[in-house]
């Protein structure tokens, strides 16, 4: 009995040896596989209680902030709403949106951590403190503009041209962070589209704003302000007042004087003439048009933190060369045509031409910092592109504050201030909705500090819709800045 | 002299007590961040009851072995932190059932002055202990919520009698086995090359056998019936010495199992989920998968005491506690847990090889063999090895009649230990 029960011992014991190595096989050998398995609790449950640093306007309000509760879960919560667009949301189901996809590493804490914090932190089980973020837009302004534009669908988009920050950006109508898990699907069917960010990804026609691009490549490729317009297309005829022909294209210009006194360039900028516009952009040739509106911006897409359209010049492939290539370039030049643009690239145009031709790269996040407010890094303000010449600018400039003075976009002008700027209207090709109406302008004339951008859909004329939106906004502004 | 003073369990006996006031402690401090004097006062007391064991023992004269009752409670102790982790509703039970083990373990060691009470009313303990698992057929509750009655209430007590069943057949066992060993080591009939006993004597072997089997198969407590197999087979082999007769039992296991998975509906189940749990993750394979993701997330060190996420396994303190281990405390912990049972298993073995009655012998080494395949089918289970079945980890899974029963085990080996034989 002695040998039998030794030989169980032994047996029972080399079962317990090979039954160890299942330990490491699942521990170690299959452990990285298992753990990425989509039904791995741990991963929401890690997500859950991830304390995300916090989002902040430069003029120190919370834009989001963590909250734990006594589970550890944490709650993200939006003291300002309305800027979601920007914001974005961070929720364990649909994932990051926004600065908080931006920034999600910085958020996280995960940005700028060495191996040996990462190994302290797990040893002593510390929770991570994610970093803050600080974004270039001024809360101040921000209410401004999202009161400005009240129930209206649209955007604002405010930028500093002198160095490309981002100091507003509405987009109406938005949604709750706080219920975005809960209205998903209805904010996915919303044919308002509240989860579009419209200043950065909304495409719309830009009306005679876009003549502002027009203006710029002309005298660029030297053409005199002081041009008088002699050259006419084909008149209307009696039936048809105000339609004119570009071959046997129709152009609409309800602007240009019908008598015998034509405007020349600043006259026909100011007054907003389509009939000049499209003489200008037929003068240009297509090949220079196109080379103009690329350098602004157009058919690319814009630097920036969060997801932006690129602009279109056209979509038809053709549209530039084929048939209809003189009806294209005439009707383009003054704003139409295929154009499709975001408020974000029209503010563009405005600084470029305020920033003396330099584009400057638009950014939305200036600083990424510690939670206990050591700088991690600084956004540096870079050049993104010159796109016209200096002295290009300052004339375009001049011109554009010649239209607040005294041309459509009066509404803008503000006391004691000299200001830049563009009115449009513009039409959407449904007859039964009013066209879009768009402001794009700049203040202090002088010395610019803000450029702006501003539509309201299917609202009707620009001088009397967007325009004195823009005015508010930028009066604000310029108080806020002194 | 020395000896006398039982220094070896005393010194060994501190591990015991660390574990469970540094279990305690970090327990305390990962959930509330601060570890508390009442946090760690059942540690304390456990502490106590280990000291005041060993001196009852000195006191008592014990001269019995002094390295089993401190694995056992280095292991209860990793229990009592681990219920207080998992399920801390549960801990205070789980501490007086520990608290009433060490004392049965004390009782038995030093109280069963006469093996011979147990060597001769073999038929009265083993009919006792099947009656009582045949009245939760009638009486029976379902505590666990798995929709089985394996447990019986006695007041506010609940208890589960295949547990103690296992003690008192291995008793039976061993007493029946040990008068015909003789018999059953001579082959009689031969059939091919298998030599057989004389089938008579192996008539009252083969009712009891079919009869707990029958009886835990009706009452679908798998893992009790596997776990009986094997002691059965075990114990033969021990008694015989004959392999043919493990083999013959192993080729009945299968065509058993073989029946059973045709027959049983949920036997089908756990065999499926057994071959692909991925495939019903969600559904009948969860809980094998979630304790192979817990597995996974510990890594070689562990993410800490009371920092993994075992609580997403259904059943995770009384069923794969082994798997909360593996998560908190990693592979290093799992494996240190191991290397626990296998020195219990050693040192069990080795009580019943320096026993001088057969008896004795024979009992101990059953009751060893119990411990060590109980723990190797639950381990196994848990690591998708074998199919799972629901039993416990001897000493850490919560459960009263579970502890109790391994207790008593450890008080009868340690009688054993003793190296008296019985009187007569």
């Amino acid at each position: 009995m002695h040998s039998s029960i030794r030989h169980t011992a032994i047996f029972l014991i080399t079962l317990f040896l090979l039954l160890s190595l299942a330990l490491p096989y699942w521990q170690i050998v299959r452990g990285p596989e298992l753990l990425a398995r989509a039904d791995n609790p741990r991963l929401v449950e890690e997500e859950r209680r991830i304390v995300r640093g916090r989002i902040l306007s430069r003029d120190g309000a919370e834009l989001a902030r963590s909250q734990a509760d006594d589970k550890g879960y944490v709650k993200r919560i939006y003291p300002y709403p309305a800027l979601a667009p920007v914001v974005g949301y961070a929720s364990a189901r649909y994932g990051t949106g926004g600065i908080e996809a931006a920034a999600n590493t910085a958020l996280r804490g995960q940005e700028g951590a060495t191996l040996a914090d990462t190994l302290r932190r797990q040893l002593l089980h510390e929770p991570t403190s994610g970093h803050d973020v600080v974004l270039t837009i001024d809360s101040r302004l921000q209410k401004v503009a999202d009161e400005a534009l009240g129930q209206a669908t649209g955007a604002v988009v405010v930028l500093d041209p002198r160095n490309g920050e981002v100091l507003a950006m509405a987009s109406h109508p938005y949604f709750d962070p706080h219920r975005l898990e809960a209205d998903w699907e209805r904010l996915r069917a919303d044919s308002n589209r509240p989860l579009l960010n419209r200043a950065t990804q909304g495409l719309y026609a830009p009306g005679s704003t876009f003549k502002t691009v027009t203006l710029a490549a002309a005298l660029e490729r030297g053409l005199d302000p002081t041009t008088v317009f002699t050259y006419t297309l084909r008149p209307p005829d009696a039936q048809h007042h105000g339609w004119w022909h570009v071959n046997e294209f129709q152009i609409l210009c309800e602007n240009h004087p019908s008598n015998n006194s034509p405007f020349d360039l600043t006259g026909a900028y100011a007054w907003s003439c389509n009939i000049a516009f499209a003489a200008i952009g037929l003068r240009l040739g297509h090949n220079d048009y196109v080379e103009y509106a690329r350098r602004f911006g157009l058919g690319s897409p814009l630097p920036l933190e969060i997801p932006v359209q690129p602009s279109l010049l056209f979509h038809t492939p053709d549209y530039f060369t084929g048939g209809e290539r003189f009806y294209a370039l005439a009707s383009t030049a003054f704003g139409q045509g295929e154009l499709a643009v975001t408020p974000l690239q029209m503010a563009l145009i405005a600084a470029t031409v305020a920033n003396d031709g330099v584009a400057m790269t638009p950014h939305l996040v200036s600083q990424v910092r510690t939670s206990d407010g050591v700088v991690l890094r600084t956004t540096a303000s870079r050049p993104w592109r010159t796109v016209v010449g200096r002295q290009t600018a300052l004339t375009t400039k001049a011109i554009m504050v010649t239209s607040v003075d005294s041309g459509w976009a009066r509404v803008a002008a503000i006391k004691g201030v000299p200001v830049g700027g563009k009115t449009g209207t513009a039409e959407t090709g449904d007859p039964r909705q009013l066209p879009h109406s768009w402001f794009i302008g700049f203040a202090p004339a002088d010395n610019p500090r803000f450029a702006i951008a501003v539509i309201k859909e299917f609202a009707g004329y620009g001088s009397e819709e967007a325009a004195p939106v823009g005015k508010k906004v930028l009066e604000a502004a310029l108080k806020l800045g002194q | 002299m020395l000896s006398r003073l039982r220094l070896t369990e005393l010194v060994l006996l501190i591990p015991a007590a660390g574990v469970a006031l540094g279990g305690l402690a970090l327990v305390s401090l990962a959930f509330t961040g601060k570890a508390s004097l009442a946090a760690l006062q059942p540690g304390l007391i456990y502490a106590g009851a280990l000291v005041a064991t060993c001196a009852v023992l000195v006191v008592a004269r014990f001269a019995g072995d002094q390295v089993l009752l401190p694995i056992a409670a280095v292991l209860a102790a990793l229990g009592l932190v681990l219920v207080q982790r998992l399920a801390p509703a549960l801990a205070g039970r789980q501490f007086a059932w520990v608290l009433l083990g060490l004392a049965l373990c004390l009782g038995t060691a030093l109280g069963l002055r006469d093996l011979g009470v147990l060597k001769h009313h073999r038929y009265l303990w083993a009919l006792a202990g099947l009656g009582l698992v045949a009245a939760t057929f009638f009486l029976g509750v379902d505590v666990g919520g798995s929709g089985d009655r394996l447990w019986l209430r006695i007041g506010p007590l609940v208890f589960q009698p295949s547990e103690l069943l296992k003690v008192l057949l291995v008793v039976f066992l061993a007493s029946y086995l040990e008068e015909r060993r003789e018999l059953l080591a001579r082959a009689v009939y031969r059939l091919g090359p298998l030599g057989l006993p004389p089938l008579p004597y192996l008539g009252p072997l083969a009712v009891m056998w079919a009869l707990s089997l029958a009886l835990l198969v009706a009452q679908r407590d798998l893992g009790a019936a596997l776990l009986f197999f094997g002691i059965y087979l075990a114990m033969l082999y021990m008694a015989s010495g004959k392999a043919s007769y493990v083999l013959a039992g192993l080729t009945l296991f299968l065509a058993g199992s073989w029946v059973a998975w045709r027959v049983f509906p949920h036997v089908q189940t756990r065999i499926g989920v057994w071959l692909n749990p991925w495939a019903q993750a969600a559904s009948s394979g969860y809980q094998t998968v979630q304790g192979l993701l817990a597995f996974a997330s510990g890594g070689v060190f562990g993410v800490g005491l009371g920092y993994g996420y075992p609580g997403y396994i259904p059943a995770v303190h009384t069923d794969f506690v082994l798997a909360a281990i593996g998560e908190d405390m990693g592979l290093a912990g799992a494996l240190a847990v191991l290397a626990l049972y296998l020195l219990l298993v050693y040192r069990g073995f080795h009580v019943a090889l320096r026993a001088h009655d057969p008896f004795a012998q024979l009992l101990a080494a059953g009751l060893t063999a119990t411990l060590a395949l109980q723990t190797l089918i639950i381990v196994a289970g848990n690591l998708k090895v074998i199919p799972l079945t629901g039993i416990t980890l001897p000493f850490v899974s919560y459960g009263g009649s579970s502890l109790i029963t391994n207790f008593l085990i450890i008080g009868l080996l340690m009688r054993i230990s003793c190296r008296t034989g019985i009187p007569g």
